[in-house]
């Protein structure tokens, strides 16, 4: 049970959390949800592939490299998909259509640029994933270490929700309007938001490389997933969507379990729909999303 | 096709005595919907090849090195002066690799009309176009495993150039049991067509030859994250050796490398060696006992090297292509340049085009030396390859000098081309 089920359903899951918060990096100032956010995760991973095979570039040093051309390519996208789609319709639905757009393009260049031989990442050292068994828990070091990572992002995002720019951010979700009338800049923070949640869709690459291989095809399954969890744990919601990501990645392993695997994305589904039907705003009940 | 008012009254006319007389209206038809080419013997109509090849989506690079034979056969088809004398001429088409877009391509294609078609590549792309295209009545070959692809009563104008699931789940049963030796076999297959009709065929050649059966079969889905689950129920489950069958390169790495983690270490045998480059972190331990099914005329005697040959020089050929990129084997094992060779001399034989009379022409093939493999057909077998053609190589010999690149493997112990 916890070999087979918890452990390998934490791993995942936090890797699905780390998908839905990076949703809600860019959800908070924006309303948008990025649906090329799978595919700057694989970005970053294949990425990450290349310097790792190519360079001699500390693993730190590489993590931040591709953390950064990320986020430039997500201000990109920002610049040309987002932000001309808000400038005429703050509350209008075209984000849909050019988010989307933005992530066949990245598809499309992929396509031309890598086969979709899978490349595998090693972890950093010391961590590895070689399994370890204590107490009868068998566990590799490089899994707990992604566990960490994913609760310290969700912590760290917590904590800058504190500051200045986090409760502006905070203000633009709730009245973008009234914020900007109050003197904050929504395009700024909007521009910001995106390098955010690029660089976070970065590093996502870069621990799930290790994990799942990094390919051109990754992207989209931990999109789905993604969004999932962000649903799940309540749009705009860091905590949640980790504690939802890691339903998740528990259904997910249960299911290889127990379940065929053809029945585990409707198994997926009929437990969100469980989840949305007692809360529809998630698990958190999330502030973003409020009745008036 | 442009079809003007006049010729449109005149077809009809034609149409409408047809039905009268009872002659004259499969011309007719033909010449309007564009199924086949309609040409008779002596026409000096121009060869029209359908091409069917994803060039957009994230798989697009991926599938460059699969048509490689292709664009070496042309080149050669063209530089021999054509089929009947006219250079052929190419109707390109995008599927994105996807079986969905299958039938809009197809009835793209047949507007255009083109007397042969060759691809799509992938078994679920190449059962949907077989099925669109069937109604046009062109000769194709499309490169899925799929034994529904080989069945000439249902896709009557198509050719399966290369060998089926059946005959690779068997020819891998067969090693592990007979040859090996091994009694505990585990199954590692994904949840799709592909892996149902593998896993099919493994047990049942188990059940029927050797009154034997998996030990395990585990089944995961194309898209699982993690395999480690799997692989730790086919370590408890006893299993010495693992017939490994995944459409998705990502899961047979994902696989080795959860083996590598658990330090479940078994025999394998699976149906794809490429992507060697994939598995260097993988220990040499476990690559060392990863074998595969390959064409028995890609193989050489363990310790020695391919001799020199019809295939030794299509290699050759198809390391010099330009469009083979790092996928040499892949580019290899496609079976698009033995059927453009075939289709030449075939158009060259009979001095005709029209695919009716080609069809009956490729019916009769029998032993026709491909570049890969002996090849033979009837009206009811489009399989081309038998059991012969199927041999057992190692992974790890793609790095030895003597592999070409990859294209030639070393046998596996005991395996016999």
């Amino acid at each position: 049970m916890i070999n087979d089920i918890l452990l390998p359903g934490l791993v995942f899951g936090s890797l699905y959390g780390l998908v839905a918060v990076g949703l809600n990096v860019l959800y908070r100032p924006t309303h948008v949800l990025n649906f090329a956010q799978g595919d700057l995760i694989m970005l970053g991973a294949m990425f990450m592939a290349v310097i790792s095979v190519g360079t001699a570039l500390p693993w730190p040093l590489a993590a931040i490299a591709v953390a950064v051309t990320v986020a430039t390519v997500a201000l990109i996208e920002e610049r040309v998909a987002v932000a001309p789609v808000l400038r005429r319709a703050v509350h209008g639905v075209g984000w849909v259509i050019t988010t989307l757009a933005f992530s066949l393009i990245l598809n499309q260049l992929v396509g031309k640029l890598w086969t979709d031989q899978p490349r595998m990442v090693a972890p950093p050292g010391p961590l590895s994933l070689r399994t370890h068994t204590v107490a009868g828990v068998q566990f590799s070091s490089y899994q707990l270490a992604v566990i960490l990572a994913a609760l310290g992002v969700v912590i760290a995002l917590e904590l800058h929700s504190r500051t200045r720019t986090g409760c502006a951010i905070r203000a633009v979700a709730a009245d973008r309007d009234a914020a900007r009338l109050r003197g904050i800049d929504p395009d700024r923070l909007s521009r910001r938001a995106f390098l955010l949640g690029g660089a976070l869709a970065g590093l996502t690459g870069v621990l799930a490389a290790p994990l799942i291989l990094a390919s051109v095809t990754m992207g989209f399954g931990l999109l789905v997933k993604g969004f999932f969890a962000a649903v799940v744990g309540g749009i705009g919601d860091y905590r949640g969507a980790l504690l939802a990501g890691w339903i998740v990645g528990l259904i997910e392993a249960a299911g290889a379990s127990y379940v065929s695997p053809g029945a585990q994305t409707a198994v997926l589904f009929a437990v969100t729909l469980v989840i949305l039907m007692i809360r529809p705003a998630g698990l958190r009940q999330s502030g973003v999303l409020h009745r008036v | 096709m442009e079809l003007s008012r006049r010729d449109l009254l005149w077809h009809t006319g034609r149409l409408g005595l047809a039905a009268g007389v009872g002659l004259g209206a499969l011309p007719a038809l033909t010449a309007c919907g564009g199924t086949g080419s309609g040409s008779t013997p002596g026409d000096a109509e121009q060869a029209k090849l359908g091409w069917i090849q994803p060039k957009t989506g994230p798989l697009a690079a991926a599938y460059i090195p699969a048509y490689a034979g292709a664009r070496l056969a042309l080149k050669e088809i063209n530089k021999a002066g054509g089929l009947l004398g006219e250079p052929v001429k190419l109707l390109e088409e995008d599927d994105e690799g996807s079986p969905g877009t299958q039938p809009t391509v197809a009835q793209r294609l047949l507007r255009r009309g083109p007397q042969m078609v060759l691809g799509p590549t992938g078994s679920s792309q190449a059962v949907a176009s077989a099925a669109a295209l069937k109604r046009g009545s062109v000769l194709q070959s499309a490169w899925g495993g799929a034994d529904t692809l080989g069945d000439g009563t249902r896709f009557p104008y198509h050719y399966q150039l290369v060998f089926n699931t059946r005959l690779q789940a068997t020819a891998a049963a067969r090693y592990l049991y007979e040859v090996r030796e091994v009694r505990k076999i585990g199954l590692l297959i994904e949840n799709s067509e592909f892996g149902e009709s593998i896993r099919k065929a493994f047990v049942n050649m188990l059940k029927d030859t050797y009154q034997a059966k998996p030990v395990s079969i585990q089944v995961f889905s194309p898209d699982a994250p993690d395999l480690t689950p799997f692989i730790k129920k086919l370590d408890r489950s006893g299993a010495e050796a693992v017939g490994l069958f995944s459409g998705q390169p990502q899961t047979t790495a994902l696989s080795l490398q959860a083996m590598a983690n658990t330090g479940f270490a078994p025999m394998i045998v699976s149906h794809d060696l490429n992507y060697v480059e994939a598995y260097d972190p993988i220990p040499k331990k476990l690559l060392e006992r990863f074998y595969g099914t390959t064409y028995a005329s890609l193989s050489y005697p363990r310790g020695g090297a391919p001799t020199t040959g019809p295939a030794v020089e299509y290699a050759k050929k198809i390391l010099a292509e330009p469009t083979t990129g790092e996928l040499p084997f892949t580019a290899a094992v496609a079976p698009y340049y033995d059927f453009l060779t075939l289709l030449a001399e075939i158009v060259t034989e009979q001095g005709t085009l029209d695919p009716a009379q080609l069809k009956t022409a490729f019916d009769q093939v029998k032993g026709y030396q491909g570049a890969r493999s002996k090849l033979s057909f009837t009206p009811e077998d489009h399989n081309g390859i038998g059991a012969e053609g199927i041999a057992i190589g190692t992974l790890l010999s793609a790095k030895d000098k003597a592999s070409m690149g990859g294209i030639f493997r070393e046998l596996a112990p005991g395996s016999q081309a």
